[in-house]
């Protein structure tokens, strides 16, 4: 944030500018990416393998035919199933993650390198006891003003240990509406009005939920701390520039208890990634996690192996009372020249009367959610 | 040369009045010699070659004159009694023994005392002592007391004006074609065969004066400088004439203030640090960048002095600004290359800021405004002739900028800064005399959101010089200096802390100066300082923050340091300069030190042991002997070959792990863990003058490497770890380049113009345990540009109208660039490159001042000036970072420039007096 004003600061007063490069670059090192994490949650657990993509296509490119092992400290091990390309699976039956116990990951590259993390133990649980929100207004990027949205924080509950470091991630699912139901279709001169004539069914499209992970995560840790709590920890902003607070929504945390070192892994990938590199912003670097390639220790393994203990908590937000911003559909007016084309066209009643909208307009599903509400779900 | 044309014997007429006429200029002489028993002297090459127009009414001679020369610039005097002088910038070329102006006063063990006649007298006195081409000569030491056939005339220029010491200034003595040059404190001295003299004195600024002495023992001559009234010359760098090239001093770069306050200045702030980043071989990340580098060096090898007082931070506004009042000091020494043994304690270059004198003579006041502050400084007398003071202010009124601005978070974020000086001077004898300088800067800064800082700077230096006697001097320093700061940071409620940080440095220097003759010197010296790092506390800042405080240890050492230096003239062609300096340093408890699990990382968890020391008990102690030698070997009377070695050792360092230098910088002092750094730099050069010293050339060129380079680690937090050493890195520096300078001094048209190819390069890595920054390869340092190129010039359109544009090229500073593209739990993230594997696009930046003066008259009782500049004449938008940020899942890069715009400013002086005073 102060980074951020800094910059801000400095464009307003000086009229800096910020504009747009093309990104080139001259190499292309391909490295290899893990991404895996085992926690106390009832598996399987997921191990990852990727190569890094060009910086102009960014994919994700699997590293298949590996061999991948998760060892414990009693000697147990584990193959995983390569599920997918370059995703690995344990079996639903095999290892479960525990407190205290150590874990290893290795890796067997089909040409023959070997990687593998030291054993890491897993760390306690610590429970979560609170999460709640409150109104914020941030600065608009696209326009000056500020925009409205709710601020997410959680509390956790006192830990036996002092020194505690959490990963937390977020999954948010929302329920949505369309701005307009349908009211016709016009298809090949004919004008059918839904709910009467043979179309129907579009009104189970009117209503959606949509479950994605927030896409960011949030790092914190007690060991500075007075008494090994959390207070308020401040998580993911939800602005009223979308439709995610619009009918309802709802905030699923996953609080994760990791060791340090695996702390600082996140918490210097988060600034790495969210930092914008201005002013006191720290030099840019790749960090690196516990996978290390065991005959050439140099060499740069990117992502890391997780052991975390995990708990969980989910609250729900109705609309909150405040102005929205958000692109409603376009509604056209002009029907004469629809009623020179053979359609299909849709129709809606807008504020000036009927009009035709796009298909997605129509469609909740058109936005990513799916028209059928979660288990979890509530409506109260 | 000068040619009179020869006197008839007529009788002299005054007003001499010319009838109309259009003739040329040799039968206009001639006429009015042969009638009117006029004489003329002049320079013939001054002579604009046009006929000379004398209009339909008759005119005086005198506006005849000042007519036909007004467009060249050529002077006309007269005085009155027949005699005409055409002159350009006061250089009329003297004959020796011709006249005598000004004051000269000697005394013991002969005693003699001419008093200064005043300022018309001394016109008055020229003119006269022209015509009877007799001077009245001063007398030294007594007649037939003096058996030797070598005696020593020595003493001490001075400025009529401000009383303060002219260094540098020629004293040439006419008949020996011999010069001698008055040291940093005016003084000079050299060995004569007892016999009668002309002695002719310049400096720069100045008046010249030449007098007769008639030399019978060993004696004292004083003398006197006017200040010249007309500043044509200032914008020249203040270095005599030669000097360059016959001194054995190497990567040395002096300005003026003078020679400053004519530069293009952003939001019209002139400012030092700016100046010298035109320089060749000073480089600096960009424009906010508060540190500056020299010849590879990072900002901590580099040391701000303003009059002794070691200056810790001098940046305002996140580097913006320069502490230092431009109107309270005379210039800058800039020592890059052989530093002199006096100095210790750093690596790369010591800025050494020398500070005004009030005036012994009379009360005297200027100030300023621009757009960001208003300044004010008043000096003058304390007892006439005796004791002067000077105080000066300059605050900020920068607030009202950031309430303009149309977004809540700026409008209500304050930054404010001020700097203040008091300077007080007491002349105890002829041999003796004390000052007690006084400084401090202070900046506060609050962005709304989140993050607040202030930092301050206090220091004060008590001097006393005395002369044992003309040999032997010395300089006794007391020195105090207080670097403070205190963070603040609130962006997350329950971690809202608040830090401060302290560093006192403590000295006394003793240094004494022996003349061996008249070409060699010794200076011999010690010093003792004591550093005091208190670290802090990270405390919780309000009732909301859960955070618990933490201690940071603090740190003491102690550096006691001799040194003994010479220059030694072993002949006309070849001269050396050799210096050591013993250094034993010792870091002092209280203290704990930790061990660490050997062949491992060193962190906090992989601590064994530990041990702690008691108050003052010695924890660590390194002795090291640095060396400083350079040599100066004449090809030609105008052409110098010079090489140096120095090997130097720093005991203090600052921790950065941001890009640009931040105000909260860690600074950090050697300890078990980390050994000091070392370095060392040969230089080679060739020096040249050309056109009577009027331009002079130069080639240097560098190889400098430094051990024990002290890096953070990547992802390093200063403030999360109690264990510093948890997050340093050592690593070696390597650094090269070659300099080329052209400068033109004097005349309408002056300036320079350098280009500098250099490298600097950066290597972390701990051989012991492995860890390494950019996986233990070398990289380019931040401020790694190769080519540079940096030109001023400075146009005198009139004495009171000049114009300065300067332009600035160098390759864009190294950047690292992302790369490529990975997923870890689903997010995208992106992979960067080798460190600063990439460039930004280079950087070029014209500006661009005109500079007005008031008018000149003589008795008005003030004098204003106005600048107006234009910062980034072309409005380029050089970036000074690229940001890259992942917008719908594209990593998009943007390049940031500061200042992307023209700027233009105004900057208001006014001062008591006329222009010359």
């Amino acid at each position: 944030m102060r980074i951020n004003l800094l910059l801000l600061l400095f464009l307003a007063l000086f009229c800096s500018c910020k504009e747009e490069i093309t990104l080139t670059t001259r190499s292309n090192e391909i490295q290899m990416v893990v991404d895996g994490m085992i926690t106390d949650e009832p598996g399987p657990y997921a191990v990852t393998l990727s190569v890094t993509s060009p910086l102009g296509q960014p994919e994700h490119i699997p590293l298949t035919g590996c061999t991948v092992t998760i060892t414990d400290d009693a000697g147990y091990t584990e193959i995983l199933a390569e599920h997918k390309d370059g995703q690995y699976l344990t079996h639903s039956e095999g290892i479960r993650g525990q407190p205290g116990r150590e874990y290893q990951l290795s890796i067997q590259t089909p040409g023959g390198r070997h990687y593998e993390t030291p054993f890491q133990k897993m760390s306690p649980p610590v429970k979560i006891d609170s999460l709640y929100s409150e109104v914020q207004y941030t600065e608009r990027t696209d326009q000056p003003g500020s925009l409205p949205g709710l601020q997410f924080f959680t509390d956790s509950e006192k830990a036996s240990a002092q020194e505690n470091y959490f990963l937390w991630r977020i999954t948010e699912t929302f329920q949505y509406e369309l701005d307009y139901k349908l009211y016709a279709i016009y298809y090949d001169g004919e004008i059918l009005i839904n709910n009467r004539d043979t179309i129907s069914g579009y009104d189970s499209l009117y209503t959606c939920w949509k479950t994605h992970d927030a896409g960011t995560f949030f790092t914190g840790s007690t060991s500075s701390l007075k008494e090994a709590k959390i207070v308020k920890q401040p998580l993911h902003y939800v602005g009223t520039d979308t439709k995610r607070l619009s009918s309802r929504y709802s905030f699923h945390l996953h609080q994760y208890c990791i060791d340090r070192e695996t702390y600082y892994y996140w918490k210097n990938l988060q600034e790495q990634i969210t930092g914008d590199n201005f002013l006191l912003a720290k030099q840019p670097y790749n960090p690196t996690g516990n996978v290390r390639n065991t005959s050439d220790p140099q060499e740069t393994v990117l992502g890391t192996f997780t052991v975390a203990s995990v708990t969980t908590k989910r609250i729900f937000r109705s609309r909150p009372a405040l102005p929205f911003y958000l692109d409603s559909c376009m509604v056209g007016t002009d029907l004469e020249s629809m009623f020179k084309t053979m359609g299909p066209a849709f129709l809606v009643i807008g504020p000036q009367g009927m009009g035709k909208v796009h298909k997605d307009c129509i469609d909740c599903r058109s936005k990513g959610g799916v028209p059928r509400k979660p288990s979890f779900w509530t409506d109260y | 040369m000068l040619s009179a044309i020869a006197a008839s014997g007529q009788p002299l007429q005054k007003d001499v009045r010319i009838p109309p006429q259009q003739s040329n200029w040799t039968d206009f002489t001639s006429t009015l010699e042969k009638e009117n028993n006029i004489r003329f002297f002049y320079d013939p090459s001054l002579l604009p070659g046009t006929p000379v127009v004398v209009a339909p009414d008759s005119m005086l001679l005198m506006e005849v004159l000042r007519n036909y020369f007004s467009a060249s610039g050529i002077q006309v005097s007269s005085d009155g009694s027949g005699n005409y002088f055409l002159y350009r910038d006061f250089k009329l070329q003297t004959l020796p023994g011709i006249f005598f102006s000004g004051s000269v006063s000697s005394h013991s063990p002969g005693e003699k005392t001419v008093t200064s006649p005043s300022k018309g007298a001394t016109v008055e006195k020229y003119l006269s002592t022209t015509r009877t081409l007799t001077t009245e000569a001063v007398d030294i030491g007594k007649k037939g007391s003096s058996h030797s056939n070598r005696v020593i005339l020595r003493g001490k220029v001075t400025a009529a004006e401000e009383g303060g010491s002219v260094p540098l200034a020629t004293i040439k003595i006419e008949e020996l074609n011999r010069y001698v040059t008055s040291d940093q404190s005016g003084r000079y001295e050299i060995a004569l065969e007892p016999r009668n003299y002309t002695l002719t004195v310049n400096s720069l600024g100045y008046f010249e004066k030449s007098f007769r002495i008639n030399l019978y023992s060993d004696g004292d001559l004083n003398i006197t400088l006017d200040t010249k009234s007309i500043l044509l010359d200032e914008a020249g760098i203040s270095a005599i004439r030669n000097h360059n090239v016959q001194s054995t001093q190497m990567g040395l770069d002096n300005l003026t203030v003078a020679a400053i306050k004519k530069l293009p200045v952003m939001l019209g702030e002139q400012d030092v640090v700016k100046a010298a980043l035109m320089l060749p071989g000073v480089q600096s990340i960009g424009e906010i960048s508060s540190g500056f580098n020299v010849r590879g060096s990072p900002a901590d090898q580099n040391i701000f002095y303003i009059n002794g007082v070691p200056v810790y931070n001098a940046t305002h506004l996140f580097g913006l600004f320069t502490t230092f009042n431009p109107d309270a000091i005379n210039g800058f020494d800039l020592y890059k290359s052989n530093i002199p043994v006096e100095y210790g304690g750093r690596l790369s270059s010591i800025f050494n800021i020398d500070a005004k004198n009030g005036n012994l003579k009379n009360f005297s006041a200027r100030g300023g405004i621009s757009p960001v502050s208003g300044r004010v400084m008043v000096e003058g007398p304390l007892v006439k002739e005796k004791a002067s003071y000077l105080a000066s202010v300059r605050t900020t009124y920068s607030d009202w900028l950031l309430k303009q601005v149309d977004n809540h978070d700026i409008s209500h974020s304050t930054a404010s800064f001020y700097d203040a000086l008091m300077n007080l001077y007491y002349r105890i004898n002829s041999h003796s005399n004390l000052s007690l300088f006084l400084y401090g800067s202070e900046d506060l800064s609050d962005i709304a959101f989140g993050f607040g800082n202030r930092y301050a700077n206090l220091g004060g230096s008590v001097r006393w010089s005395y002369d044992f006697n003309r040999n032997l001097g010395l300089n006794l320093d007391l020195v105090k200096s207080r670097y403070a700061y205190e963070e603040e940071n609130h962006e997350v409620a329950y971690l809202a802390n608040r830090h401060s940080f302290s560093l006192n440095h403590t000295e006394m220097k003793l240094g004494f100066r022996y003349n061996l003759n008249d070409r060699s010197s010794l200076r011999l010296g010690m010093s003792s300082e004591l550093y005091g790092l208190d670290h802090g506390d990270l405390r919780p800042m309000n009732d909301e923050s859960r955070i618990s405080p933490l201690h940071f240890q603090s740190e003491k050492a102690m550096v006691n340091s001799l040194y003994a230096g010479t220059l030694l003239s072993l002949s006309e062609r070849l001269s050396f300069e050799g210096g050591v300096r013993g250094a034993w340093y010792s870091l002092l408890g209280p203290g704990t030190i930790y061990d660490y699990l050997e062949h491992h990382p060193r962190e906090s968890t992989n601590i064994t042991d530990s041990t702690h020391y008691g108050k003052n008990e010695v924890i660590s102690r390194h002795r090291h002997l640095d060396l400083r030698l350079a040599a100066r070997f004449s090809l030609l009377p105008s052409l110098s070959v010079k090489a140096s070695y120095n090997r130097l050792h720093q005991y203090l360092f600052m921790l950065s792990n941001t890009i640009s230098v931040s105000p909260t910088n860690k600074w950090k002092l050697s300890d078990p863990h980390l050994p000091p750094m070392a370095g060392e730099q040969f230089s080679v050069g060739l020096y040249q003058n050309l056109m009577q010293n009027k331009l002079e050339l130069s080639i240097e060129t560098y190889y400098k490497k430094v051990k024990n380079l002290v890096e953070y680690k990547d992802g390093a937090d200063f403030l999360s770890s109690r264990y510093p050493e948890t997050n340093i890195l050592q690593g070696d520096l390597k650094a090269y380049g070659t300099e080329f300078s052209i400068k033109k001094k004097g005349g309408k048209l002056n300036g320079w113009i350098n280009y500098t190819w250099s490298r600097a390069e950066v290597k972390a890595l701990d051989k012991n345990s492995g860890e390494a920054n950019n996986r233990g390869m070398a990289y380019p340092a931040n401020y790694d540009r190769p080519h540079a190129v940096n030109t001023v010039f400075n146009y005198n359109l009139s004495k009171r109208l000049s114009l300065s544009a300067n332009a600035v090229y160098s390759t864009g500073r190294p950047v690292t660039f992302p790369t490529s593209i990975y997923y870890q739990n689903g997010i995208q993230i992106t992979a960067f490159s080798n460190r600063n594997a990439y460039r930004l696009p280079d950087y070029f930046r014209t500006d661009l001042s005109v500079n007005l003066e008031g008018n000149l008259k003589k008795n008005k009782l003030a004098h204003g000036s106005w600048s107006f500049s234009f910062y980034n004449l072309t409005s380029r938008k050089n970036p000074y970072t690229v940001i890259f940020r992942n917008e719908e899942g594209k990593i998009k890069g943007y390049e940031v420039s500061i200042l992307g715009t023209i700027i233009p400013s105004i900057n208001y002086n006014l001062k008591f007096g006329n222009y010359e005073n």
